[in-house]
């Protein structure tokens, strides 16, 4: 393998690893920002629910 | 004839089949018992690699030899072995540290997976300087992941990749690591300034219970979907993490990150050590490889750290960009290191739970780039 094909292979290797990741980072803010909704929303369902006498 | 017995006693000892080969690499093992006992050089892995090298170096044993023609068996570390031979001793190891691991600060703070990913930097490197001194491309991969600073990546790649050249690199690999406090330090100063370093960072938001279990899971799926060569190592962390933090399976977060761990580093040490024989380690091979390997470390040093700078510039000064040479993934060593610096710039500093996600982000961003080379060359 030439020096310009192991430079290819490397920045390949560092742009999938980054890739990879990157993805990982927006599947744990949507999880996170999906969870904070549902739990801001079952906390107004409770504020609004009337009390039973 | 009482002679001729004597004579034929000490023919057969191992005395005499010792060349000076095999005496010198004692020597070294002997050497890196006393790294890892006096200096406490990452010792639960160097004392039974260097026992392992030794055993293995003391002739006509034939603990490594395979099983001979007819009934003849094996020896007791060619069985041993089979599991460093398969990748299954690293995968498990890897099952130990996710229930020994507390994700809670990657989750609290995602950005710190582009840290893990920058400093995954020096196998790039690596692997381009060693493919230029002459190694096949499969033995500069195997070189180039001592750079992701994670033992078990190292070993699961390089014996499938380069076994021959896994006793060398075992050995770099975990003696770098030992080395952390000191290769690290000097290059955070000179890539970071006073003001960068005194840095104080807030407090990370608590995480719940729920995003703590999910967590292995989403990792898992993406990871393995994305690429399926990293499936044992990325699979064994997360299913270890998920015995911890689900906290329904105690029995077997406790046996994997105690009991089981520990049979798995014994075994993996030594056939790991005895694969070190005089004819595949005394060769100038072995000294490229221990040089390669500090570059690998140094550049992953520089690659974190060059990441930390920018999301510093980018948060408008919220992250201290000493945080990134944690991404160098020896956890928890290179986090400590990193909260020290930051505490001798301003003592009022405590980065550790900061640094911490870049370090555990490194694990999976070793484990990534092994499963890329995996994937390449394999």
């Amino acid at each position: 393998m030439n020096f310009i094909e192991s430079m290819t292979v490397s920045l390949f290797l560092l742009a999938v690893v980054f890739f990879v990741l990157f993805c990982l980072y927006i599947s744990i803010r949507l999880f996170s920002f999906l969870l904070e909704k549902v739990q801001k929303g079952s906390t107004s369902m409770d504020k609004n629910k009337k009390p039973e006498i | 004839m009482f002679i001729n017995a004597l004579k034929n006693l000490w023919l057969s000892s191992g005395f005499a089949a010792l060349t000076w080969q095999q005496a010198m690499m004692v020597v070294v093992a002997c050497f890196l018992i006393y790294l890892a006992i006096v200096r406490k050089f990452e010792p639960l892995l160097l004392m039974p690699i260097a026992f392992g090298m030794m055993l293995v170096n003391l002739p006509l044993t034939g603990l490594m030899t395979g099983p001979g023609a007819g009934s003849e068996p094996g020896g007791l570390l060619y069985y041993l072995y089979q599991g460093v031979k398969l990748g299954i001793y690293p995968s498990l190891i890897f099952l130990g540290i996710g229930a020994m691991t507390d994700f809670g600060p990657l989750i609290a703070r995602p950005s710190s997976l582009f840290l893990g990913a920058g400093a995954q930097f020096g196998i790039c490197v690596a692997f381009v300087l060693a493919n230029a001194l002459g190694f096949q491309p499969s033995e500069a991969a195997s070189i180039a992941i001592i750079g992701g600073a994670d033992g078990p990546t190292a070993i699961f790649l390089s014996s499938r990749l380069a076994p021959e050249l896994l006793p060398a690199i075992a050995v770099a690999a975990y003696s770098y690591m030992a080395l952390i406090p000191l290769i690290q330090p000097p290059i955070m100063r000179l890539l970071t300034t006073k003001k960068e370093r005194e840095t104080g960072m807030e407090q990370l938001r608590v995480v719940s219970k729920l995003e703590k279990i999910c967590f292995p899971v989403i990792v898992t799926i993406l990871c393995v979907l994305l690429l399926p060569s990293v499936a044992p190592l990325i699979g064994m962390l997360m299913l270890g993490n998920l015995f911890r933090e689900s906290g329904v399976v105690e029995r077997l977060s406790d046996t994997a990150q105690n009991a089981l761990i520990n049979i798995v580093t014994i075994f993996l040490g030594v056939t790991v050590g005895a694969t070190a024989n005089a004819e595949t380690f005394l060769r100038p091979q072995t000294l490229m490889i221990v040089g390669l390997g500090l570059l690998a470390f140094v550049f992953s040093t520089i690659g974190g750290l060059i990441l930390g700078k920018v999301m510093f510039w980018a948060t408008k000064g919220k992250i201290n960009p000493l945080i990134g040479s944690a991404g160098v993934s020896a956890v928890p060593m290179a986090a400590r290191v990193s909260h020290i610096e930051g505490q001798k710039a301003n003592p009022a500093n405590f980065l550790l739970m900061h640094a911490i996600g870049p370090n555990v982000a490194g694990v999976i961003g070793s484990a990534v780039a092994a499963g890329i080379l995996l994937s390449l060359f394999g």
